[in-house]
């Protein structure tokens, strides 16, 4: 916790500097042009935020000073006051006495002491408002703001310095907070990410090149490259990424302004403050974000009463978190307040024409909550200050799916409720699995991505309905839509091969509350794609989201899953029912690995013995046939990539600095004992288990969908054979 | 970045054929002409957009002039070239069979389209230039690029 808070002193330092900065030349320009509105506004927020953030803070000095700082100013700005040499001069006063007490504040955490005399300035400004009596008014916010999340009344415990790295203890070389940040224009990162994007692109074209060649020199170096691109590509990113700790500042002051003005009591906790975002979601995720915590106050969090006569404590709990889960940004907002009652928006969505009642009667529970985000939605019986105009949630729907994002409402009547919003980690580079139709390929983002599913001969016939020339899959007891890909591009005009030497080859995707089976004629790998725009031309498209330049230096379309069920007049299907389908299977722990580096590929935990490093010079015996002494016994090593027909890793040749330990899966049941080269093991994932036959070859059994990739599913039966053990 | 400076007065033109028609785009519209390049197909678009480039990873929709200007289909082994021209802050590449001089008008009048032209030739104009041998048609590009149609249900 008090990390956090030094955090917050911390960027409440960087932005005061430069909010003086700016303030000084305001001030200046103010005094050429006295009637300037616009001039007098900024200033106006910027002492008003500095004021702000002081009271948060418990910076009493720092506030009163600002407080009075704010009287001045708005009086300048009604028109009451006029610039005169004299009122420049107080406000001047003013900015260096903030100045001074940001420095104190940064030496020692706070505002107390320091060598400014804030009252004698504070009574300069009194005397140009013509106020008489300095010692009566205690500026009001002086009442603690009782039911936080824990304000730092007192110093930080850490003085502010050790939290800012390696400050020597000279004064004078120790690097202000205001200096170990830079600001960079927001187009020239997005330009180093244009950038990088193009040389990702031609690293892969590169890597290409050198696969098959002979040149060892040439080889290495692009592994090399291969390495610096990537490290520097995930730096770039990196750049643009802001923890959500900056949004989450804010917060406990909104919280407690609207307990304050609903007469509710909130504890406010606050999780995650770590979890990154790119800085343009950051930006366009506050408005949602603060829409929704008012929500929670406005229509979860009952008043202590209410709650007291529910058996509940007086105070109410609302609960922000934030984390990564599967390349996704995940947001809670969570309240134990009285929860949704699916009646009370049933009958509110039929009183505003939201839905009619047949459409209502056909709905499940959780359909009906998601209709709060309809537009002119509205269960407030009346409109407050804070919420109940009707617009809102939609708007909130809306600007979260305008970055790509998804929102949902879980929700128990008494015990409360929980939104979730889920946006993507990144814009500008995602993986995405390749797809091949005709002699195009196409890219289908990986969040889209659920499960593959391979059809032939009988399983065809079986699984494969048509249905008023709508063809649909069984797929463990639901129905999913099938769309041939081909179809809704218009390049055939048949709904499925029903030829059933064919087979057809399904990859199931998943967009907002839309699941379908797209029908591809290939499927290849999962790779890292540049998502670039189309031109205005093909803007009207709705089923491509843009292009990509593929490693051979052409253009692959990128498709659009929400877009491309629309155009297919594919209906929402309830995320609930979708859900429990596939929480009700098991999941099944499994080791994800690299083969080689960027191709992965897993195996059943269960069938993992060890995971060992065994130095190469350990190693016995030649070409297919290795083995090491391990364990008073022989254990045959299978160097993975060859089995599965991946060219070489690394070029191997006498006399080359060669690695020295190889990383080793170590799998044994009873007689049969094998070892399996590999790169490095990437994870232990619980996941359901959904295996299909997609990429069946040689060591590997098919694949699944883990961790939103496409990964391999090794065949043990293959490695021990190839091991030439019995 | 910043643009060569123009003479107004010197009227520059990029010349190249579509379909035995002689046409010019004014320089400065122009970004660069490059040759036959391999183009990615966009299904359901319309029918004059003929797929997507990559020019030095930018992706850059190519317009079939021929098409654009209800002139016949090219021949199916013929490699057109790409007249990449800038509309609106956008490159898009035109697709036309031959790549000419580039000439100097300066001097002589834009005159408008005869109006006996095609009107789908003559709604592209910005004007004509009769040269002292032939008649050079001036393309409007940003026009020519403005393949708003409504979107059609398929290519084929």
């Amino acid at each position: 916790m008090m990390d956090d808070d030094a955090e917050i002193v911390a960027e409440f330092l960087v932005e005061s500097y430069e909010n003086l900065d700016q303030l000084d030349l305001d001030l200046v320009a103010l005094e050429q042009q006295p009637d300037s509105r616009e001039l007098l506004s900024s200033i106006f927020r910027t002492i008003h935020t500095i004021k702000g953030t002081s009271g948060f803070l418990a910076l009493h000095r720092m506030e009163a000073l600002t407080h009075v700082g704010e009287n001045l100013l708005s009086r300048l700005r009604e028109g009451e006051l006029t610039m005169t040499a004299e009122v420049t001069g107080v406000l001047l006063e003013m900015v260096d006495a903030v100045r001074t007490l940001l420095a104190a504040i940064e030496a020692s955490g706070t505002d107390v002491g320091g060598a400014v005399d804030v009252d004698a300035v504070i009574a300069a400004i009194r005397a140009v408002l013509g106020e008489p009596d300095p010692v009566e008014e205690a500026p009001a916010p002086a009442a603690a703001p009782v039911l936080l999340s824990p304000v730092p009344v007192s110093a930080p415990t850490k003085p502010l310095e050790t939290l800012l790295g390696d400050a020597g203890d000279d004064e004078a070389v120790r690097r202000g907070v205001a200096d170990s940040t830079v600001r960079v224009d927001v187009n020239l990162l997005d330009s180093l990410v244009q950038l990088v994007g193009e040389l990702v692109l031609t690293r892969n074209q590169i890597l290409r090149r050198t696969e098959g060649s002979k040149d060892l020199e040439l080889a290495r170096s692009a592994q090399r490259l291969d390495q610096v691109a990537s490290e520097l590509q995930e730096g770039v990113m990196r750049t643009r990424m802001q923890p959500i700790g900056q949004m989450w500042s804010k917060m406990p002051r909104v919280v407690r302004d609207l307990a304050h003005l609903l007469e509710r009591k909130v504890q406010l906790d606050l999780e995650g403050h770590e979890t990154e975002l790119d800085r343009s979601l950051l930006e366009a995720l506050k408005g949602p974000l603060t829409h929704l915590v008012r929500n929670a106050i406005d229509h979860g969090i009952e008043s202590p009463a209410e709650r007291l006569a529910a058996g509940k404590p007086a105070t109410g709990r609302l609960l922000l978190r934030a984390r990564h889960e599967n390349g996704q940004v995940v947001l809670e907002i969570s309240d134990d307040g009285k929860g949704i009652d699916p009646a009370v928006i049933a009958e509110a969505a039929l009183r505003r024409g939201v839905v009619t009642r047949d459409e209502l009667a056909r709905m499940e529970q959780r359909d009906v909550l998601g209709l709060i985000f309809e537009a002119g939605f509205s269960t407030a019986a009346v409109v407050t200050n804070v919420s109940g105009r009707g617009v809102g949630m939609d708007v909130v729907r809306t600007n979260i799916e305008r970055i790509g994002g998804t929102v949902d409402v879980h929700s128990v009547v008494g015990e409360g409720t929980t939104c979730r919003v889920r946006i993507p980690l990144t814009l500008a580079i995602i993986p995405a699995l390749l797809v091949g139709e005709g002699d195009e390929r196409f890219a289908v983002p990986q969040v889209n991505l659920v499960e593959l599913v391979r059809l032939e001969g009988q399983d065809l016939e079986r699984d494969v309905d048509v249905v008023a020339g709508a063809p649909v899959l069984r797929l463990r007891g639901d129905l999913l839509p099938l769309v041939p890909l081909s179809g809704a591009l218009g390049l055939t005009d048949h709904p499925l091969p029903r030829d059933e030497r064919d087979g057809v080859t399904v990859v199931v995707v998943q967009a907002d509350e839309v699941r379908l089976g797209l029908c591809v004629n290939e499927v290849f790998d999962t790779q890292e794609i540049v998502v670039k725009p189309l031109g205005r031309q093909l803007r009207a498209l709705p089923m491509f989201a843009g292009a990509t330049i593929m490693g051979d230096g052409r253009v692959a379309l990128i498709l659009d899953v929400p877009g491309l069920a629309r155009s297919q007049g594919i209906e929402p299907v309830p995320v609930s029912k979708v859900e429990v389908v596939t929480r009700r299977q098991e999941t099944t722990p499994m080791l994800v690995l690299e083969v080689v580096p960027g191709r992965r590929a897993a195996l059943a935990l269960h069938e993992v013995s060890r995971l060992e490093e065994i130095a190469v010079s350990r190693i016995e015996g030649a070409g297919a046939l290795e083995a090491v002494q391990y364990r008073d016994g022989i254990l045959p090593l299978v160097r993975l990539w060859s089995l599965m027909g991946l060219p070489s890793p690394a070029p191997v040749e006498p006399g080359a600095p060669e690695q020295e330990t190889l990383s080793v899966v170590v799998h044994e049941d009873g007689e049969r004992r094998v070892g399996l080269v590999i790169e490095r093991v990437v994870d232990i994932v619980d996941t359901v288990l959904t295996r299909s036959d997609v990429g069946r070859r040689a060591g590997v059994l098919g694949s699944a969908v883990i961790d939103e990739r496409v990964t391999d599913l090794l065949d043990l039966d293959a490695v021990v054979a190839a091991a030439g053990v019995a | 970045m910043s643009e060569v400076v123009r003479m107004p007065l010197v009227a520059q033109y990029c010349t190249f054929t579509v379909d035995g028609l002689f046409f010019g785009v004014h320089v400065h519209e122009v970004q660069e002409v490059l040759r036959h390049q391999p183009m990615t197909p966009v299904p359901l678009a319309p029918d004059a957009v003929r797929g997507l480039i990559n020019l030095r990873g930018q992706i850059v929709t190519a317009i079939d002039l021929r098409l654009r200007l209800g002139r016949s289909p090219g021949a199916a082994a013929a490699l057109p070239l790409n007249v990449v021209v800038s509309s609106q802050g956008e490159a898009v590449s035109l697709l036309v069979d031959e790549i000419g001089d580039v000439i100097d008008a300066g001097g002589l009048d834009l005159l408008p389209p005869p109006a006996n032209l095609p009107p789908e030739i003559r709604e592209l104009l910005k004007g004509v230039v009769a040269l002292p041998d032939t008649i050079l048609l001036v393309l409007d590009a940003d026009r020519a690029v403005d393949v708003s149609e409504p979107i059609l249900g398929g290519t084929s």
